[in-house]
């Protein structure tokens, strides 16, 4: 256990609601809490968004609108008119993970992305998706992807393992970036907070800082879970032609 | 005679109107897709290649402990796989930064 003032307290695990089924720990914990708000929040606000489905939008349905155009279109950038029928992960994932980081910045919440098991869990989705998709696309030569045609065979057993690591380490890469990412702005923003608290009155620079840093980490939390759409996307878009 | 050669200006003035239609189209396209391109579009090619280059050294170093460990071979092993894993995370960066250059 992290101290009560530590900047890594903000990212301890508690049971709040104490559950056993056979021997399997599936307690309620502040994580798992903060996802079922996520889900709720992102129902309510999609159904109450489009409701009104008016030719003019008003605030609300445009801002549902945009998100789904955005990932629309990326998903279309990059899949092409095949992948269309994937726009429904990508978007869930993105709307799942922007939500979780946004909800994450509200004090005294707590960011279910800064947990890289809860990353790995999404990013592992993916990469297994990924790998069957290609599998059940190009049969045996999706293996073709850890030899490149047109390599002289003399080289092979140095590519092959160095294209192996290189699949393998997709949805490690992915589920390390989301969650250092949110990880290291919490940690910053609470010891710049410490810093306001230990310098009195002088205390003002690092406060406004904070706010910088605040609008910042928006910016961030926006800006990872799109990078996490549009990875997916490029992923997905390896299994469909694995030659380029 | 007359009426036909107004019937020819007319039909060379109308050419004229689609081809400049069709170029202010073509420019707007470009602009739009420019303008898209340019807004988020190099943050995820960057962020893919910094992980990238990290996460590749950590998968080999975990495949050579790995196998270290079933095979009783204590350190070869992981030298060799965490140098593989070195080489895979510059060769996987160097890819990607190639396909962003088309962009």
């Amino acid at each position: 256990m992290t101290e009560k003032h530590s900047p890594l307290d903000q990212f301890t695990i508690h049971r709040i609601f104490e559950m056993k089924i056979g021997g399997i720990d599936i307690s309620l914990t502040n994580s798992s809490l903060m996802m079922i708000a996520v889900l709720i929040i992102l129902n309510a606000f999609l159904i109450y968004a489009t409701k009104k489905k008016s030719i003019v939008p008003g605030r609300l349905q445009s801002l549902a609108e945009m998100s789904y155009e955005m990932i629309y279109n990326t998903t279309k950038d990059n899949l092409g008119n095949d992948g269309k029928r994937f726009f429904p992960l990508v978007y869930t994932l993105f709307m799942f993970i922007l939500l979780c980081n946004m909800l994450g910045l509200i004090p005294y919440s707590f960011t279910v992305t800064s947990h890289i098991i809860i990353t790995f869990a999404l990013a592992f989705g993916v990469f297994l998706l990924a790998t069957i998709l290609g599998f059940v696309m190009h049969g045996h030569k999706y293996l073709r992807l850890f030899l490149p045609k047109g390599v002289p065979i003399f080289l092979a057993p140095l590519l092959v393992p160095i294209e192996i690591v290189s699949y393998i380490s997709r949805p490690i890469s992915l589920a390390v970036r989301l969650a250092a990412n949110m990880m290291a702005g919490h940690t910053m923003i609470k010891v710049f907070a410490g810093f306001v608290v230990a310098l009195g009155i002088f205390g003002i620079a690092p406060f406004l800082f904070i706010v910088l840093l605040y609008i910042l980490e928006t910016l961030i939390a926006f800006l990872q879970a799109y990078v996490f759409a549009v990875l997916t996307c490029l992923y997905l878009s390896d299994s469909f032609h694995p030659e380029h | 005679m007359s009426n036909q050669k107004k019937v020819d200006d007319l039909e060379n003035s109308l050419k004229g109107l689609s081809k400049k239609l069709d170029n202010i189209k073509a420019h707007n396209i470009n602009e739009e897709y420019n303008h898209k391109s340019k807004q988020f579009s190099g943050f995820p090619y960057a962020f893919k290649i910094v992980s990238e280059l990290f996460a590749n050294i950590l998968v080999g170093g975990a495949i050579g402990w790995t196998l270290d460990y079933f095979f009783n071979t204590k350190p070869t092993l992981l030298i060799i796989f965490l140098i593989i894993g070195f080489i895979s995370g510059i060769y996987t960066s160097y890819k990607s930064s190639k396909k962003f250059a088309k962009y």
